[in-house]
């Protein structure tokens, strides 16, 4: 039972308690002022617990009422009786509430039911991507019934990843609300990303499986980072994987000391995202023990039975973090990579409060002069390369991102993205006989190229989302520019709209962008190819940057930025 | 009983001060509307779409009206010693009571939809309708208004009655309505509140606030202008738990103000 709750009754019984005492005293002075003390009952059996209503909680409203009728009598004896009673049917709320199963339920039914309609109405890629609502409604509506029986906060957080996983959209996504959900809710993913064996499992550019991450005790079995594991309790590491319970699940760790997301990882828009990261979940599906089947160091096929040490959360956290690394500074910040190049960290298009809610063209001039000030301050020192670090990139306003590339951009006029008519008649996106978005606006950027013959590397990974989507396709389709990356960037850029019920909010794409051709701008669509990966240099994920990564601690890409600035 | 009823009546017609306010309460509603858009050359929005947004902070203002009434119309009777000399006369504590509680309950709510609904209807002549919600929902949520504001109005009287001074009608009417109407709008942001107004039919200013609001998604585009689509609709499980609480707390109100009256000495 609640604390706030035990302390409603005990407060309440009290007050009765407070009355009794009150009609004789009442009594004794013939005085018929005390009688609004017969109020208060009602108003504290209402206002004292924060938890609002409750069913389970009518014994202590009924013991209310019965104890604020001696309002309406002068007699003393009476008084008493109802004071009494009141406080007698106010403690039978105790084991009502113990007793009754659905106390302080939470409705996870009911918010399944109330935000998936929402996204059924307002989502804007439902034609785009191929989503069938009725299909996914009877898919999913017994699972959130069972979870509303058994009231399990974990599994409802698992099942809703699953459900916004359907969409393959880095915009669709759940966070629940309720800060005593986090605990049962990590928990679940700890348990549902299985047992740690010493090691994780990357695919390579090749398409074979290597072991990453691993742990010194492996090195006896002679599995070290880089190591080929070809087989996983004797299936290949990729039926593993997509087997494992959390494949194409949207999910993430909170962790509550630090107040910080520690893992994010979830459904890929772009296949070929879905694929580099086919083989991580591997590493966690077994029982106590797992046997992997692996090539040794000549080349000649061995077996290892490895027993299980652990979750294989903190080591998913350490891998995903390994290859997902950026440089380490604030957003917007600089950081001097040699001589002749620069770094430029960027984190989340966002700048300050004022330019992020306006679209007019000089809401980021404070952030352009910051940045036109150190470009010039570093060419004066020798600077000539410039390296953009989106890794990670959360995403933001379009408009700093227009901001940004201008800086860079050649000289003249650049197009960004397009606007969407909205019907005003039919308060809907306007579409065309043919079904298509109509087009509206272009927005467009004049580019600076401040930084003359100078050359640009943008870094990107999956994670680089949303605005961040946005400027790897406007930076691919610079001359001046290289876009490098393990993958392609995550391939979602659809403004983005919530709806929040009772135990969590879900987010899902709202806003309508489009391109010059009147098409669903970036996001993947049936094909599963976003429209931002095609300028992408993919750098080939193999030994030698398991070795950079995992061995050495380097930052690979950063490495290869400036091996091929250098050259 | 009825004389008293056509006295207050009388009253209702002739009070100049009660007018003012009135009036006065439905300018400030107009030019609220005005400046935002009709006057000043920008979009003009037409007044389904200030109902659509604003309808529960219009409304939670207006039942100022509710409260002002009472206090001037009843609650004068105490301060110049109508009601003193009422009993003195012969007449019965319950005649002076629904004398009073009778005609104010009718005319308390409807004064405060119509302080609500006049600028809405003048600024709709001048600058249009639109079609961002349908006008027989809108006198729908209208006329399911009048329950919260009679449920408000019988607690302003049951105020009136206890205290036996119209300040404390008057003084709740004007503070605490309009703060929880203020607060319909924030809610979210509010614990207190937001815990409060998911069960509207507790506190009249929710209930108000929950019937006169339209449930709404927005969505913008890269140029952020923002685009609002409205939800008509009003579950009817809203609806009865609001209509019946009001009736039984109007019961309840009305039964608590008769027995301090009924047993209280006359100042």
């Amino acid at each position: 039972m609640k604390m706030m709750d035990i302390i409603a009754v005990g407060v309440c019984a009290a007050a009765c308690g407070g009355l009794f005492w009150l009609a004789g005293y009442a009594d004794r002075v013939k005085s018929t002022k005390w009688k609004i003390f017969w109020l208060i009952v009602p108003l504290l059996a209402i206002g004292v617990s924060k938890h609002g209503l409750t069913v389970s909680l009518l014994p202590l409203y009924l013991g209310a009422v019965i104890a604020a009728l001696g309002f309406f009598t002068e007699l003393s004896g009476i008084r008493r009786r109802l004071a009494a009673a009141g406080a007698a049917c106010m403690l039978l709320s105790v084991p009502v509430c113990l007793l009754n199963p659905r106390y302080r339920a939470k409705d996870y039914l009911g918010d399944f039911e109330k935000l998936s309609a929402c996204m059924r109405e307002h989502y804007v890629l439902t034609d785009h991507k191929g989503i069938d609502w009725d299909a996914l409604y009877a898919k999913y509506q017994p699972k959130f019934a069972e979870i509303d029986r058994t009231q399990d906060a974990g599994a409802n957080l698992l099942t809703w990843g699953a459900f916004c996983g359907e969409f393959h959209d880095g915009h669709v996504g759940y966070t629940y609300s309720i800060k005593e959900d986090m605990a049962p809710a990590n928990q679940a993913i700890r348990e549902a990303l299985g047992h740690d064996y010493g090691l994780s499992l990357m695919r390579c550019s090749d398409g074979s499986f290597a072991a990453v991450n691993t742990d010194e005790s492996l090195a006896e079995y002679g599995i070290r980072n880089g190591t080929v594991i070809t087989a996983w309790d004797g299936r290949s590491p990729d039926e593993v994987s997509r087997t494992a319970p959390l494949y194409d699940v949207n999910f993430f760790v909170y962790d509550e000391e630090k107040e910080e997301l520690t893992l994010i990882m979830g459904s890929y828009p772009d296949i070929d995202n879905e694929i580099f990261w086919s083989g991580v979940l591997c590493a966690g599906v077994g029982g106590d023990s797992v046997t992997v089947t692996y090539l040794d160091e000549n080349g000649a096929e061995q077996t290892a039975v490895l027993p299980q040490c652990g979750d294989y959360l903190d080591r998913l956290t350490g891998t995903v973090k390994t290859v997902g690394q950026s440089v380490e500074t604030g957003n917007l910040m600089w950081k001097r990579i040699s001589r002749t190049t620069a770094c430029l960290r960027i984190k989340g298009m966002s700048f300050d409060m004022k330019s992020y809610n306006s679209a007019d063209d000089d809401a980021y001039d404070e952030m352009k002069n910051e940045i036109r000030q150190q470009i010039l301050e570093y060419q004066q020192d020798g600077v000539k390369d410039v390296i953009i670090d989106l890794r990670g990139n959360e995403g933001g306003s379009p408009h700093m991102v227009n901001g940004v590339t201008a800086m860079f951009a050649p000289k003249g006029e650049h197009y960004c993205l397009t606007n969407c008519v909205w019907d005003e008649q039919n308060h809907c996106w306007a579409k065309d006989a043919s079904g298509r978005y109509v087009k509206g606006n272009d927005i467009v950027y004049q580019g600076e190229q401040l930084l003359g013959d100078g050359r640009i590397i943008v870094l990107v990974d999956s994670a680089t989302v949303s605005a961040g989507d946005i400027m790897t396709k406007e930076m691919e389709g610079l001359e001046n520019v290289t876009v490098i990356g393990f993958t392609e960037p995550n391939g979602s850029s659809q403004a983005v709209g919530m709806k929040a019920g009772e135990c969590g909010t879900v987010s899902f794409s709202n806003c309508v962008v489009l391109d010059e051709n009147g098409d669903i701008a970036i996001d993947s669509g049936i094909d599963r190819q976003s429209g931002d990966g095609d300028g992408v240099e993919i750098i080939p994920f193999d030994g030698e940057a398991i070795r950079a990564l995992f061995d050495e601690g380097r930052d690979y890409l950063m490495d290869k930025a400036r091996e091929m600035l250098e050259q | 009983m009825l004389d008293i009823i056509r006295g207050q009546i009388r009253i209702f017609l002739h009070a100049r001060t009660l007018h003012l306010c009135n009036l006065s309460l439905a300018a400030v509603f107009f030019l609220m509307m005005f400046l935002d858009s009709g006057g000043t050359g920008e979009r003009v929005k037409p007044v389904t779409e200030y109902i659509a947004g604003s309808l529960p902070v219009f409304a939670g203002f207006a039942s100022i009206s509710a409260g002002l009434t009472v206090g001037m119309v009843s609650g004068a009777d105490f301060t110049d010693k109508t009601i003193n000399h009422e009993l003195t006369s012969g007449r019965s504590r319950a005649a002076s009571f629904f004398g009073r509680a009778i005609p104010v309950l009718i005319a308390g709510p409807l004064i405060a939809l119509a302080v609500t609904a006049l600028p809405l209807l003048l600024y709709g002549a001048l600058f249009g309708v639109g079609d961002v919600v349908p006008v027989s929902e809108v006198v729908r949520r209208f006329l399911l208004m009048l329950f919260p504001n009679i449920r408000m109005t019988a607690f302003c009287l049951m105020t009136v009655f206890i205290l036996k001074n119209p300040t404390a009608s008057i003084s709740f009417s004007t503070l605490v309505m309009p703060a929880f109407a203020l607060a319909q709008v924030a809610e979210s942001s509010v614990p207190v509140i937001e815990k409060l107004s998911a069960h509207p039919f507790l506190l009249a200013p929710s209930g108000l606030g929950r019937l006169g609001k339209f449930d709404s998604w927005y969505t913008y585009d890269l140029s952020l202008n923002q685009y609002f689509t409205y939800d008509p609709a009003l579950p009817a499980s809203t609806v009865w738990p609001i209509i019946v609480c009001a009736v039984i707390m109007t019961a309840v109100y009305l039964l608590i103000g008769y027995h301090f009256f009924h047993v209280d000495d006359m100042a």
